[in-house]
């Protein structure tokens, strides 16, 4: 039995969800995110259905962080792409049989690897830091005054297994962590650990591990927040943790295959009046998106992009 | 605590600041002058004029002064730019080892960044006057686009200039923390920034005391040296039809027509009209003849159209990079001189739908956000508890030479530095004790159409070791400086690979260089 919550304000596609009910998935309707949730992020499987027009990806972020809020597998309906490498993406409107086959390939999918955390025993700074500082043995009184006690503790425990660390780790993050969230982490680790700060600091060991460990942290940054490039991660460190493949490495020739460019518009001027429609879009001026399409696909023809967010725009425009 | 001063070191003009308290301020001259022109000349008496009052003698002593330095700073004799600006160029170049370009005036010879370091001593004494005390510590800016050899090459000036360079930073970026240092915005920006010699636009997201460079790109040859070099070709040619006399075949004539047209552009941006006027320019058919030209502003905006708009499919590139629709800018920084062009005003705020922050000054904007970085570098935000972290990105991709003369990507550009990537290196015959690799740096897939950075050799291999035994970890790095560090593991041994790098271009330092004194001399 398959568990699935949605919570969406129209009844029209409340309606829809309950006509799969049955022996195999368990549907639970809801109007909005009070009614009931809490709960709900405990149940497994547990899918969580929303329609980006229901604040859908505004909901996503706040049952993450619900209590086993970062297991629920979640779905939003209504989008095109890959919004975010931690959530599925439904078109809508759908058909019930396509809405099952994506159900069960969902649930099927393996779990993520699982986070594993840096022991978070509380380092004992009587122990760690002058262990710290016997190995920054370049370090005078006031550079250890400048960098604190928290800073130097902080570079040696992470240098120390910096191999051994996935990506995940090195920021602390769950493996689903939204890229809105991972690049909020590393903006707090930059403010403490961008090189720069070390720059007053006498130079030698301390620098150097500071700077190979930020260094890694905007390697992790760069693969995180590419929903491709993460998505390669993640099924890549699930098969093997061994040192070099938790890296991305130069031997990976970067993926520029037919791939990418099908998804993109080549034609200059279509791409400029594609991304005036969807900027049009966002705006709620959906004729003025409709004419900007059109005239996109007057220069590069049927291109897939096009032809989805037309029909898309034609849908609002129903409505 | 030791002041860090920033410095502009531009293609026309350099510029120099400084934090005082809680603000960064531009550093005058004597005269009260704010800029100084990149301008250095050798006088026959040996003296030496840099920056302002060495502008005129780019007409009266063309041979012996040296001019936009920065467009040949860390490039190799044999490059194309070398070789396009030295058909225009008055003053001699040669070449020097290691494929390198000097200067030769009267009879010595002067690498390019000791020419640099002329004018960075020149930026480094305004400040030490005005500060009243030494200055030992800088930050400098350079173009976004540069590489790594044009890094170096500006770092090692600064260094001829008795600077320890703290920092090299990009001058788009640097004009963002002169725009958001210390306001707490959270918005996307852009930066266009149109200099003498050089395009760059970048795009930013700020986010309080966070500076993230999402996307940048430029154009190292697109400048206002180029607008002033149509109208010279606009007088050249009507002259032409009209005399029948040929300008462009007199060098100091037409360095007195360059000198007025860059003038002539500059009263364009707040005149209508400007009346370009040079007595006995060149000798005609019946005597000398004198170059008045009347120029509108009309006229002006129909011959710089087109070259304006190629920054605007830079823009696009950088738009396309950040996956961002041009709308979706928040705001729009003016940089560099040529943005004092209403022309250039006028296409910016059509094509970002907006009109550009009016409230910095676009020559003075770079050197401010340099001397903000200086002080933050220099930790004076302990004492004013406001701080910024600059997050920027490498602008040119970096690869490796294989099979074919094809390049092979090792790290891609608009990548967020520091950055590295080990690659793996092998041997390809048996008992090979050397690995040679060739590092460029560039977009395209192929060696000759990328700047050649330099060659690196692995030595002390395992000289028992088959073909393909051999293991070594080849380690990459970017730091914020955008500058290429590159070390060697043999995996196999452990031992560290003795990796020599020899930079293309580079020329040698002169052995005990003092002030332009041959060694020896007091």
């Amino acid at each position: 039995m398959i568990n699935i919550l949605v919570i969406d304000y129209e009844e029209a596609r409340r309606d829809f969800f309950r006509r799969i009910t049955g022996d195999e998935f368990k549907v639970f309707l809801a109007k909005n995110a009070g009614q009931g949730m809490g709960g709900f992020t405990k149940l497994k499987p547990p899918i969580v259905i929303l329609h980006r027009e229901s604040d859908g990806q505004q909901l996503a972020t706040d049952i993450r962080t619900l209590e086993g809020g970062a297991d629920c597998r979640i779905v939003i309906l209504g989008c095109e792409e890959d919004l975010n490498s931690s959530w599925y993406t439904l078109p809508w409107p759908l058909e019930v049989d396509k809405l099952k086959e994506t159900l069960r390939n969902i649930t099927a999918v393996p779990e993520k690897p699982a986070a594993v955390k840096i022991e978070e025993t509380r380092l004992d700074y009587n122990v760690e830091l002058p262990k710290a500082l016997a190995f920054f043995s370049e370090l005078n009184a006031s550079d250890i005054e400048y960098i604190g006690a928290e800073r130097l503790v902080f570079i040696k425990t992470i240098f120390d297994k910096l191999d051994k660390l996935d990506y995940y780790q090195i920021f602390e993050v769950p493996t689903d962590e939204n890229p809105a969230l991972v690049r909020r982490r590393y903006f707090t680790l930059a403010r403490s650990y961008h090189p720069d700060h070390f720059a007053p600091v006498s130079p030698g060991s301390f620098r150097q591990a500071a700077g190979q460990v930020f260094r890694r942290m905007t390697e992790a940054y760069q693969v995180l927040m590419n929903a491709e490039k993460r998505s390669d991660y993640d099924k890549r460190i699930l098969k093997d943790r061994s040192g070099d493949s938790l890296r991305l490495s130069g031997n990976e020739r970067e993926q520029k295959g037919p791939k990418v460019r099908d998804r993109e518009i080549e034609n200059a001027q279509a791409r400029k009046f594609y991304n005036l429609a969807q900027s049009a879009i966002r705006d709620g001026d959906y004729g003025a998106a409709k004419m900007n399409l059109k005239l996109a696909a007057q220069m590069a023809g049927e291109h897939p992009l096009i032809k989805k967010s037309l029909e898309e725009v034609d849908l609002l425009l129903q409505k | 605590m030791e002041k860090i001063i920033g410095i502009d070191l531009g293609t026309t003009n350099s510029c120099v600041a400084v934090v005082e308290g809680e603000n960064a301020v531009v550093i005058p001259a004597a005269d009260g002058s704010k800029v100084q022109a990149s301008i250095v000349s050798f006088l026959p008496d040996g003296r030496r004029l840099v920056g302002n009052e060495a502008r005129e003698q780019l007409v009266y002593n063309p041979y012996n002064t040296v001019f936009s330095a920065k467009r040949l700073i860390g490039r190799s004799f044999s490059s194309f730019e070398l070789r396009t600006f030295k058909e225009k160029c008055p003053y001699e170049l040669i070449e020097g080892p290691n494929n390198s370009v000097l200067a030769k005036i009267h009879d010595r010879t002067y690498s390019i960044p000791e020419i640099g370091s002329f004018v960075l001593k020149q930026m480094k004494s305004i400040a030490e006057s005005y500060l009243g005390e030494t200055v030992n510590k800088a930050v400098i800016t350079v173009p976004a686009n540069f590489n790594d050899q044009q890094r170096n090459a500006t770092k090692q000036a600064g260094e001829l200039a008795g600077l320890e360079v703290i920092k090299i930073i990009n001058e788009p970026t640097a004009a963002a923390l002169s725009y958001g240092f210390g306001k707490s915005y959270e918005q996307k920006i852009a930066v266009y920034d149109f200099g003498g010699g050089t395009f760059d636009i970048s795009v930013l997201q700020l986010q309080e005391d966070l500076f993230e460079v999402i996307s940048t790109a430029g154009d190292s040859f697109l400048g206002g040296d180029d607008i002033d070099h149509l109208i010279v070709q606009m007088i050249v040619n009507s002259y032409k039809r009209n005399f029948k006399v040929e300008i462009d075949k007199d060098p100091i004539a037409m360095l007195r027509v360059q000198y007025e047209a860059e003038r002539a552009k500059q009263i364009l941006s707040s005149e209508e009209t400007v009346n370009i006027q040079i007595p006995s320019l060149v000798s005609g058919p019946e005597g000398m003849i004198d170059l008045n030209v009347t120029l509108n502003r009309a006229n002006f905006e129909k011959i710089s159209t087109d070259l304006i708009k190629k920054s605007f499919v830079i823009c696009d590139e950088a738009m396309r990079l950040a996956k961002m629709h041009p709308s979706e800018i928040e705001n729009v920084i003016l940089v560099g001189g040529t943005t004092m062009i209403p022309l250039v005003r006028g296409m910016v705020e059509e094509y970002f739908g907006r009109k550009p922050f009016w409230g910095v000054n676009p020559e003075e904007v770079v050197a401010l956000g340099a001397a903000i970085e200086g002080a933050i570098l220099a930790g004076e935000h302990r004492k004013t508890g406001r701080e910024a972290v600059l997050l920027d990105v490498t602008s040119l991709s970096l690869g490796i030479a294989t099979v074919g003369g094809r390049v092979e990507r090792i790290i891609e550009r608009n990548t967020p530095i520091p950055v590295e990537r080990t690659r793996m290196f092998t041997t390809s015959r048996d008992f090979q004790e050397k690995v040679h690799i060739r590092i460029y740096q560039g977009e395209s897939d192929t060696e000759d159409e990328n700047e050649l950075m330099g060659e690196l050799e692995l030595s002390g291999l395992n000289p028992n070791a088959r073909r393909g035994e051999a293991q070594i970890a080849v380690t990459f790095e970017i730091d914020t400086n955008g500058i290429v560090q590159v070390n060697a593991v043999d995996k196999v041994t452990g031992l560290k690979a003795a990796a020599e790098i020899d930079l293309a271009g580079e020329a040698p330092l002169p052995v005990g260089f003092n002030d332009g004194n041959l060694p020896g001399a007091v």
